[in-house]
This record gives structure tokens, C-alpha cells and sequence, in this order.
């Protein structure tokens, strides 16, 4: 295994075996489309030319050891200028001791070492080396004998994502986005301000704003702060109403104020203002208003066709449909199980429940009052009703548990 | 649910801000015995030290709160992402050096507070790093660091006895522009010690992480600037009344400090029977804070710096260095104050000593760092704060090689 560790500081020999000078870099090409990025060539500090930065591409090396490289031939007048450009990255620079997303580990670590391999013939990037045997190795106190303690830990290049936003820029982040939104907004909470940032910037909004609803609270409110009113209501944009009153509710007034000014589609911002209005501490500030609304004349099957309507939406629940009269009063619920099992001509008011008592709750009622009701009666979700039984939202059993697992 | 008392208390402490938290902190078991020490020991003559250092604390929290809001990243990730793996390794291992020495001076002040009252560090000690570990390892941390830094601004009850022991504050003012050097070992040592303990290498990381963790932004820079700014002026001015209540009395009558006791004796003049009882209360909940504080931010500094993982929400498996880096630097200190007779005010004072000696080293990179356009942009450092921070480097090594040179030849004795 070949560690850029041991070729940084190496003897460069020509072939007449005179030292001509010593590495100081490694140069590499990233495009997107490349598994592992090829290394262009060395830098090198030069003795001869008055210590001057040389570069060395690939095919004047004829051998590649730790501690010592070997030309072929020998290093004559004509040197090649050091290559610039958008994907060209230096491994010292760009790479070693930088931040890097681990996709599989789904964290963030530090690269202390580089694994630099043949694929296919051309030399390459690997691996990074995230162990404390990579640290050991840069300092000179490794050896054999402390192997067993220390395992070795590589992380291949295919499965992380550099955080250095020179390298995000031009290669992007598309690899991030393979996970789970919950699982990147975990990443995002331990990066530093200007990497999440960055990080939203390139994802697309619908993604950003899930992986934004994801993040736990206290980093919420500053990743919003930092992304500025107009980027964050871009993203709000695409949030459930609840969400966003709940990131309203981090933020001082004249900054939530700003933000809903700039907040496309106006019903959602009338919801927003209304729901601003409740405690967060009150089934209000908690419930959601997306759900299924259906009149007690409703048949069946235009019911199922409703459901099928609201399919790509992620956030809609339709384990239950919420049944209102004209003026917008709770009557019932019919779950999905109860619609799949009625015939399509069946009205729903035939087949609402009215054997047991409907559970419901008040709009101003505490949320361990509704935690603990829905705990005893085993709901996995909750209709939330104003004074005079106009239905308003409803709880469903995932807010309650983020409210009291805010971190997870 | 919680939510409704606590976001008082968080607002009440974000309006404070870490500038004079960073403050607060630094007046920890260290910082009272090496105060009281000053006072007690050399009365008025190391005042212009204090008024010196002020600037240079100053200084350097608002260059740790620029580097802070520039990079978005604590010192330690800094500083290996700038000088690579072997000068992060040098300056991490001088930190923690220096911290386990503040630890050490922490627990030392835990001892010291119950032996007061004649309960025996064999049993406070262990008792004191279970519930250190218990309370940060079952996620009250910031909930205890703050109760504890509320209770710690009892040192503001030296300002008040300050008043009362009817200093000769015009000889106190001239002693602050007039520099008195006694060419001993001991004034060197404390001299150390008062800069050790006033600026202090974790105290350049902790504003740096402050800033970082809190979200702050380039454009909340003037605020806290001047936030910095009077977080040091207040700091000296309780040192400054440390100094003088010590002077008043135990330099006035002789006594030199051998343990928390004498100390104690400074306070005696506002709270008569009660210093004693006043003084250990305070010295315990200084101590506690540090206690809690140091070790995570020892942890935090280090993992940051290796790209291990942080952060109390890792499993045991994950963040198997940071948890052990905790242990370690609860344990260590632990049993270094339980060695039987160890001279607890001296280990406090030597503790600061050790700060102020291992502080160029961070400073050092500190400078190095806020000179970097690479790294500053524009916020690079202006002339006069590198004057001052130079100085301070200057003198601290100057005091340093002095001291050294003391010790070995014997000279100055």
C-alpha cells in the first residue's frame, strides 16, 4: 500500500541516482464522473533550480517507493508549468487534514492519510485514511508492534464527499444525496456554518428544505439565519405548514416577519400567520393541516381517488380521512383499513365508526395532555378541534415523538 | 415539558455572551489562589502586570472570536488544516498539558473548599469526579455549567470587600503604572502564574468554539468585540480586588497563603465569621464549573483536531477517544490531588504557572493564523493588536527564560 504520507518529503533520484529534489504535493484530476481521481504528477521543491516549485507529470517517474522516487531520465531545463484549473486539486491543500463526508458511516471525518493505488494502470486516489494509525503513521511513531492496537481505517474515494468548497463546486454533491435527508441533516449538524451552507446550496430546494425540517432545532435557527431571508423562504416554500411555524417560532419577530414576507404562495402564508398565533406549547403550535378532508356524502371510491391525489406528496398521512359537515365540524374518522374493505358506493357517513367515542383535542390543550392521551388510547394520530368543534389539524404521532426526541 | 423556564435562563445567558462568560471563567480555583497568592505575597507590586495583561486579554479573546467567525471553526481545526499533522499534534499535546494542569488546579480547589470545614479530599475527590462524570456523561452538561458559572460570580463579593477593607487606593493606581520587578524566584513564578491564569490557553480555544457553536456571524463582529472588550475589564477588575482585599490583610499582617484557609482570611473584613464559609462556597462552585467545563473542551479541542468523533450523543464504540480523553483528564487530576500531602494552594499556583508558561506556544499560532489573508481574508490583524499580542509573547517568554535560568543557576536566592 502506497500512503501519500510516504511520498510527501521523498527524494526525487534521476536516473544518474542524484537527488534533484523533494516532494511537496501531488496533483490530481476530479471530474464528476470519475470512480477514483487520477494523479496528474508531483510538485516538487528542487535543489538544483534554486529550490524552485517544479512539477513532474506522471510519465517522468519511473518508480514510485515511500521515502523515494525515481526517474526516468534525468530532469533537464525545459519543466512543465504547474497545471491549473477548475479539476485540478492538490492532495496537501485540498485534500490532507480537510473535513470529508464518510457517505457509508454517514459522518464527518478528518483525512489523515491518502491511499494512492494503480486502477487500471494510471495512478490514482483510492482511499483515505481516517484512523489513528493514519495519524501515527504522519507522526513516525508507527510500527509493526503497535498494529493490533490500532486497526487500520479506509475509507474508499467512491464513498465519501469532499466538504472543501473548492472541490464541491466543480464536482458537486450528487454522492450526498444518496442518503436519507434525516441522515444528512445529522452530517449537517456537525459541519461548520459556511460547509452546511454550502452544502444546502447545492441540493435541490425540495431536497434542502427536508433535510432542513430535519435538523435538529438549535442549528436550524442559525443554519436559517445564515442562508438569509430570501434563500430560506425558497426553501420554507417547500415545507408543511406545521414545519414552518415551528421554525418561525425559533426565530426573533422581525426575522420570522421578514421571512414570510418573502414566502411564495399566499393561502400557505394566511395558514402560517393563523398558526403563528397558537402557543407551541398547545396542540395548536404542534398539529398539522395536511390531511384528508372528506364530507359525510363522499362515496368510497371518489374518497380512494382523493388518496390516490395526494401520492407523491411525502408528508400526507392517509392512514385515516377526517370527516366534516358543511361548516367545517369534526364528525368522524374512517380509517384507510375500513375504506379498502367498503364497496365503492357506500357513502362514508355508512361506514363511519360510531360504536366507541371519538378522542379528540382542544386547540389550546397542553401537549403532554395529547402525548399522554394518545399514549392511553393508542392513537397514531388526533384530531385537534377550536370551541365550537370546527376541525382545525390534526397531531399525528411523529410530531409528538420529535417534541419530546427533539435530537434524533 | 421544560421549554417554559429554561428559554428565560438561556436568554438571560446569550445576553451575556461569551466574551464575559470566557471572563467568568477564567476566575476558577487557579485564578483565586494565584490572586490571593499575589496579593498575599507580594501586596501592590504586581499590579501594573495586571494592568497590562488586561489589554493583552483583550486582545487576544477578540483575535479568537475573529478567527472564530472568519473560519467557522474551532482553533484546533485551524490549525491542522493550516500547519498539518505535526504541529497540530505539538500544539494539542501543549494544551492538554496545560489542562490537565488546570483540571489538576480544579479538583485541588474542590479539596481545598471541604477542607475548610475538615472533610477529607479522600472522600470529596472521588465523590466530586463521579459527579463530573455522571453529570456530563448523562447530558446536563450546559444546564450545570451554567448554574455553577451563576453561583461563581460570588467573586463579586471582593469588589464590595474590596471597598470595605479602605485600601490605599491612590498607592494601589501608582503600583498599576509603576513597574516593581523583585529579582526572586518566587515573584517570577507568580508573576507567570497571574499572566497564566488571566490569559489561558483553553480560554483561546473555548471564545474560538464559543463563537462557532453559537452561530455568530462576521456581522455580529463589532458587538462582540466590545463584548470582549468588557469581559477583560471586568475579569481584571475582579482580579484587581483580589489583589487589593489579599494585600490589605494578609500582606499587611505577614501571612503567607499555605492553604485555602488563610485565603480565606481576605474576605474576613466584609463577612467576619462567615469568610471562611463564603470562601470555600465560592471556591467550590469555580472549581465545579472548571471541572466540568475543561475536560469536555479538552475532548472537543483534541477530536476536532484528529477528526474523531465529539459530542455527547456518539456511542461509546464511535467516540471511543473522546470519551476516554474525558476520563482521562477527570482521572488523572483526580488522583494527582489525592497523593497524600501534596500542598494544594501550591498545585493551583503551579497549575497557572504551567498555563502561563505553555501560553506562546498557542499564541504563537494564533498570530500566525490571524496574519494569514489566506486564511483572514481582510480580517487580518491591524498593527497595534499585533504590538500588544507580540508583547505579551515577549514578555511571557522573557519571564520564562528568567525564571528557568533562576532555577537552575540559583542566582537570584
Amino acid at each position: 500500500m502506497l500512503f501519500f504520507s510516504t511520498i510527501l518529503g521523498a527524494k526525487v533520484i534521476d536516473s544518474a541516482e542524484e537527488v534533484v529534489g523533494k516532494v511537496t504535493d501531488a496533483l490530481v484530476k476530479m471530474t464528476p464522473e470519475k470512480k477514483y481521481p487520477t494523479v496528474l504528477g508531483v510538485v516538487i521543491k528542487s535543489s538544483l533550480h534554486k529550490k524552485k516549485d517544479l512539477f513532474l507529470p506522471m510519465d517522468m517517474i519511473e518508480n514510485w517507493g515511500p521515502g523515494e522516487i525515481e526517474l526516468e531520465g534525468k530532469l533537464n531545463g525545459d519543466i512543465e508549468e504547474i497545471p491549473s484549473g477548475n479539476h485540478v486539486f492538490s492532495l496537501r491543500k485540498n485534500v490532507l487534514d480537510k473535513q470529508i463526508v464518510d457517505l457509508a458511516g454517514m459522518r464527518i471525518v478528518r483525512v489523515n492519510d491518502l491511499q494512492l493505488g494503480r486502477v487500471q494502470r494510471t495512478m490514482s486516489l483510492i482511499a483515505i485514511d481516517v484512523s489513528t494509525r493514519g495519524i501515527l503513521r504522519r507522526l513516525g511513531f508507527f510500527s509493526q508492534s503497535l498494529s493490533k492496537i490500532f486497526r487500520p481505517h479506509l475509507i474508499e474515494w467512491n464513498n465519501i464527499s469532499p466538504l472543501d468548497n473548492k472541490i464541491h463546486l466543480h464536482t458537486g454533491a450528487q454522492d450526498l444525496l444518496k442518503l436519507h435527508p434525516a441522515d444528512i441533516a445529522n452530517i449537517i449538524e456537525r459541519m461548520n456554518l459556511k460547509q452546511s451552507g454550502a452544502i444546502l446550496e447545492t441540493m435541490d430546494k425540495a431536497t434542502a428544505a427536508r433535510v432542513l425540517e430535519e435538523v435538529q432545532p438549535s442549528i436550524k435557527k442559525i443554519l436559517v439565519k445564515s442562508l438569509g431571508a430570501g434563500r430560506a423562504a425558497d426553501l420554507m416554500g417547500k415545507m408543511s405548514v406545521d414545519e414552518l411555524v415551528d421554525i418561525m417560532q425559533l426565530l426573533p419577530k422581525y426575522e420570522s416577519r421578514e421571512i414570510l414576507k418573502k414566502l411564495p404562495g399566499s393561502p400557505k402564508k394566511e395558514n402560517v400567520k393563523k398558526f403563528m398565533e397558537y402557543d407551541e406549547d398547545t396542540a395548536g403550535g404542534l398539529m398539522t393541516t395536511e390531511f384528508i378532508v372528506v364530507n359525510p356524502t363522499a362515496t368510497v371510491g371518489k374518497v380512494i381517488e382523493k388518496i390516490k391525489e395526494t401520492l407523491h406528496h411525502p408528508r400526507h398521512t392517509s392512514l385515516f380521512v377526517y370527516v366534516t359537515d358543511k361548516e367545517g365540524k369534526f364528525k368522524g374518522v374512517v380509517p384507510l383499513k375500513k375504506l379498502l374493505t367498503s364497496t365503492k358506493k357506500q357513502k362514508i357517513q355508512e361506514i363511519m365508526g360510531k360504536k366507541r367515542k371519538i378522542h379528540t383535542v382542544k386547540v389550546d390543550q397542553s401537549i403532554l395532555s395529547v402525548a399522554t392521551l394518545m399514549t392511553k388510547y393508542n392513537l397514531l394520530s388526533v384530531a385537534v378541534l377550536d370551541s365550537k368543534k370546527k376541525l382545525l389539524g390534526i397531531i399525528t404521532v411523529d410530531d409528538v415523538m420529535r417534541e419530546f426526541i427533539p435530537n434524533a | 415539558m421544560k421549554r417554559k423556564f429554561w428559554p428565560k435562563i438561556v436568554f438571560f445567558l446569550s445576553v451575556i455572551g461569551p466574551g464575559i462568560i470566557a471572563a467568568n471563567a477564567d476566575n476558577d480555583a487557579g485564578g483565586i489562589s494565584t490572586l490571593s497568592t499575589v496579593g498575599a505575597h507580594f501586596g501592590f507590586k504586581m499590579l501594573w502586570v495586571l494592568f497590562l495583561i488586561t489589554f493583552s486579554l483583550a486582545i487576544t479573546q477578540e483575535m479568537g472570536v475573529r478567527i472564530g467567525l472568519t473560519t467557522r471553526q474551532g482553533l484546533g481545526g485551524v490549525i491542522r488544516e493550516n500547519f498539518g499533522l505535526k504541529w497540530t499534534a505539538f500544539a494539542m499535546f501543549a494544551m492538554l498539558i496545560a489542562n490537565v494542569g488546570t483540571i489538576t488546579a480544579e479538583f485541588a480547589g474542590i479539596a481545598s473548599s471541604f477542607e475548610i470545614f475538615d472533610i477529607s479530599k479522600y472522600i470529596t475527590i472521588p465523590i466530586a469526579a463521579l459527579i463530573v462524570w455522571l453529570v456530563l456523561y448523562k447530558g446536563s452538561f450546559k444546564t450545570a455549567q451554567k448554574i455553577f458559572l451563576i453561583f461563581s460570580a460570588f467573586y463579586f463579593v471582593y469588589i464590595i470587600n474590596g471597598f470595605i477593607v479602605k485600601p490605599d487606593f491612590g498607592e494601589a493606581f501608582t503600583s498599576m503604572v509603576t513597574p516593581t520587578i523583585e529579582w526572586t524566584t518566587p515573584f517570577f513564578m507568580t508573576m507567570i502564574a497571574l499572566i497564566g491564569t488571566t490569559i489561558t490557553p483553553w480560554g483561546q480555544f473555548f471564545i474560538q468554539s464559543y463563537v462557532v457553536d453559537k452561530g455568530l456571524d462576521l456581522k455580529h463582529y463589532k458587538i462582540e468585540k466590545t463584548e470582549v472588550f468588557i469581559g477583560a475589564f471586568i475579569t481584571d477588575i475582579v482580579s484587581f480586588f483580589i489583589i487589593i482585599s489579599t494585600a490589605a490583610t494578609l500582606y499587611k499582617a505577614g501571612i503567607h497563603i499555605s492553604d485555602a484557609k488563610d485565603a480565606a482570611m481576605a474576605l474576613q473584613p466584609l463577612a467576619g465569621n462567615f469568610a471562611q464559609i463564603l470562601f470555600a462556597f465560592g471556591l467550590f462552585c469555580a472549581s465545579m464549573l472548571g471541572a466540568f467545563v475543561l475536560p469536555v473542551a479538552t475532548s472537543y479541542a483534541i477530536c476536532e483536531a484528529f477528526g474523531w468523533e465529539y459530542g455527547f450523543n456518539t456511542t461509546w464504540k464511535n467516540g471511543k477517544e473522546f470519551y476516554t480523553i474525558i476520563l482521562a483528564s477527570i482521572i488523572i487530576p483526580s488522583i494527582l490531588v489525592l497523593i497524600p500531602k501534596i500542598p494544594l494552594i501550591k498545585v493551583m499556583v503551579l497549575s497557572q504557572n504551567i498555563n502561563g508558561i505553555l501560553l506562546p506556544v498557542i499564541l504563537i499560532f494564533v498570530m500566525k493564523i490571524i496574519n494569514n489573508p489566506k486564511i483572514m481574508g481582510e480580517h487580518t490583524n491591524k498593527p497595534i493588536g499585533n504590538i500588544i499580542a507580540w508583547l505579551t509573547i515577549i514578555g511571557i517568554i522573557a519571564a520564562t527564560v528568567i525564571l528557568v535560568g533562576a532555577s537552575v543557576f540559583g542566582i537570584y536566592n
